[in-house]
């Protein structure tokens, strides 16, 4: 068998997934006594009437659903006042399925939000699927692949540093403990102190004319909202020196080891996908940006919000694995010795265009096949990532050059052309492939489309559509006004400004109502998710506790069993089998 | 007889109710712009994450 056979890839057969932090709309007009968190709480009764449900096993508040995916509480303070309704759609294969779940998610989140009339906070409210609120805080879209992690001295050099990074795991635990421990002393000593000053200050009221400086001191200042913020940032800062050594350790070595070829070939072309998969934003001056969420980008490769970085590449679920729930402690952590494993993607908005999604991620899915199969090298690499990606998303006329590492510089456009023209031919070399083919033709048409007639690209590209509409509303539009365009664009449900145009055909469709109805209910054939939804219908009404690897059954009183749905998919069953 | 029966048939009938016209892309971007005008403030209010998210 030659080299060439074994390393061959089918195109987009990858498995691949997408997280959405969707930003909670409650009307002004309603109930202002509540939290973000109850409204989620309302939203899972809700939820659970139409489809089963399961409790996540994971190191966040959640439920995986029956069509495979999964809804979280996106808590931003421990108070869970503020939060996001966030989504992580089933795994998926190809970017015409991955769509189909992506807009089931939508239509399942924001119809059962918009029809909450039951339970203690039964509170209908909308989803707004952006990733820039009207202030300029940044939250929305990951994008996740399967893909080979490292391969020859860079696989072997990341797993010896695994074992060797091991034992930072139990003492990084133990620290955790001790300083829950400590948190509970203080809130015993902060109780104590609440009493006692309310004890003092009945004693000490009639000597004080004006008791309400006094009564501040000894009572309202534990109990009033900056205090509560310097406690929250003094734990967190406390959590975070804590988990210091192990997140150091892990950092330095992903960087010497996690997808290097990725980070090296596809970056330039992740840089310059604004033009095609930017949602577009109005920033503070009220100018227009390509991409939403480009702006807040600010590393290459990090945690995603261990300190104040917002990566490019992700790493952040290769830290979190170390800290999972204890029953799966051993098994995560072994499992980051696969070569395999899930490239996290955080440039990247949330779609409301159905043209931009299917291209934001079969684009991207493509270039992968090519380069795990060793079809993609010599790419355009740039000399200022961050930099480049700021002035691209920065200029909607698409002029702006960005500097390559060999001294040429070249737009946004011609980036893509050059991965276009690469995949073209590694595509003319396969079998045919109906689905890579459909890509490859739709984003030549769209880079045509962005060079020669733009207006073609009005319901197909985000930031051509909101571009096309702050356009209509006029020069003299406030800049309330407009900003209201920016936002309420990305409002789920029939009095969005995206669904609006979708309604009257204004848009370009690529799935049917029918597929997306139908992805609601069933998970995608050929994926673990297909093993997972099963398991949840089968056994909806029972305990059970669910995560992206494992499903938890109870035994008996004393024993569960643990279902690890890799090794069930790739074994026993035969209708979850992914398709020839 | 048959054209009494059928007019008769005619006024018994419940009437269907019309189907929603479907604006054309114009008048839904018109739509649009004019409710980019009602109270903007309140809706930008709205929406509104404070500290962000991933």
């Amino acid at each position: 068998m030659s080299l060439t056979v074994a390393n061959s890839v089918q195109p987009l057969r990858r498995l691949a997934g997408l997280e959405t932090e969707y930003a909670i709309r409650l009307p002004a007009s309603a109930e202002s006594s509540r939290t973000h968190y109850d409204l989620y709480q309302g939203l899972i009764p809700a939820l659970h009437l139409r489809l089963p449900l399961a409790n996540a096993a994971l190191d966040k508040k959640g439920y995986f659903l029956a069509n495979g995916g999964a809804i979280w509480f996106e808590m931003v303070r421990m108070s869970g006042e503020f939060g996001l309704i966030e989504g992580s759609t089933p795994e998926c294969r190809g970017p015409r399925q991955l769509l189909t779940y992506q807009r089931a998610q939508d239509r399942l989140f924001s119809e059962t939000a918009a029809d909450i009339t039951h339970g203690p906070f039964a509170d209908p409210f909308t989803l707004v699927k952006n990733c820039r609120d009207s202030v300029g805080n940044y939250y929305g879209a990951q994008e996740n692949y399967e893909y080979p992690f490292a391969s020859g001295l860079r696989l072997a050099l990341w797993r010896i540093g695994l074992v060797l990074v091991a034992p930072l795991v139990p003492l990084t635990r133990l620290g955790m403990i001790a300083l829950v421990l400590f948190y509970i002393i203080l809130l015993v000593l902060l109780v104590a102190y609440v009493i006692l000053g309310h004890l003092v200050y009945l004693l000490l009221m009639p000597f004080f004319r004006d008791g309400r400086a006094i009564r501040w001191w000894l009572i309202d200042c534990m109990m009033t909202g900056p205090i509560e913020d310097w406690m929250e940032a003094a734990m967190r800062f406390c959590a975070r020196v804590v988990y210091a050594p192990l997140a150091v350790a892990m950092d330095l070595l992903l960087r010497l080891t996690a997808f290097v070829e990725v980070r090296k070939e596809l970056t330039a072309f992740l840089i310059s996908r604004s033009i095609i998969a930017g949602a577009g934003t109005l920033d503070d001056d009220g100018n227009f940006h390509l991409a939403e969420k480009a702006g807040g980008l600010n590393s290459l490769t990090g945690f995603g919000g261990f300190i104040v970085e917002r990566p490019v590449y992700t790493f952040g679920h290769f830290l979190k694995a170390a800290f999972a729930e204890a029953w799966i402690l051993n098994r995560r952590y072994l499992r980051l010795f696969r070569r395999r494993q899930r490239l996290q993607i955080g440039l990247g908005d949330s779609n409301m265009a159905q043209t931009a999604e299917f291209l934001r991620v079969g684009t991207t899915m493509l270039l992968l096949d090519m380069l795990e199969e060793g079809a993609l090298s010599g790419a355009p690499r740039l000399r200022s990532p961050l930099a480049a990606l700021h002035a691209i998303a920065a200029d909607p006329s698409l002029k702006t050059t960005v500097e390559l590492r060999d001294g040429t510089r070249c737009t946004a456009l011609e980036l893509q052309r050059w991965y276009l023209a690469a995949a073209r031919r590694w595509l003319s070399e396969k079998p045919w492939h109906e689905e890579a083919h459909e890509v490859v033709e739709l984003w030549e048409q769209t880079l045509d489309q962005l060079e020669d007639d733009r207006e073609q690209a009005v319901g197909r590209i985000d930031w051509v559509t909101k571009l096309y509409l702050l356009a209509q509303a006029g020069a003299d539009a406030s800049d309330e006004a407009r900003k209201k365009i920016d936002l309420k664009y990305h409002q789920l449900g029939p009095e969005g400004y995206y669904a609006q145009l979708e309604a009257c055909g204004a848009c370009a469709e690529l799935v049917t109502a029918a597929e997306i109805d139908r992805a609601t209910r069933t998970p995608p054939p050929g994926s673990p998710a297909a093993v997972r939804g099963r398991f949840i219908r089968e056994y909806a009404g029972e305990w059970m506790a669910v995560n992206w690897d494992f499903v938890l059954l109870r035994r008996n009183r004393f024993r569960n069993a643990v279902i690890d749905l890799d090794y069930y998919f790739r074994h026993q069953p035969r209708e979850e089998a992914a398709p020839k | 007889m048959t054209t009494q029966l059928a007019q008769d048939q005619h006024h018994a009938a419940p009437s269907l109710p019309e189907a929603p016209s479907i604006p054309t892309r114009e008048e839904a971007v018109r739509n649009i712009v004019a409710d980019s005008l009602r109270a903007p403030r309140t809706y930008l209010d709205e929406v509104v994450v404070p500290y962000g998210g991933e």
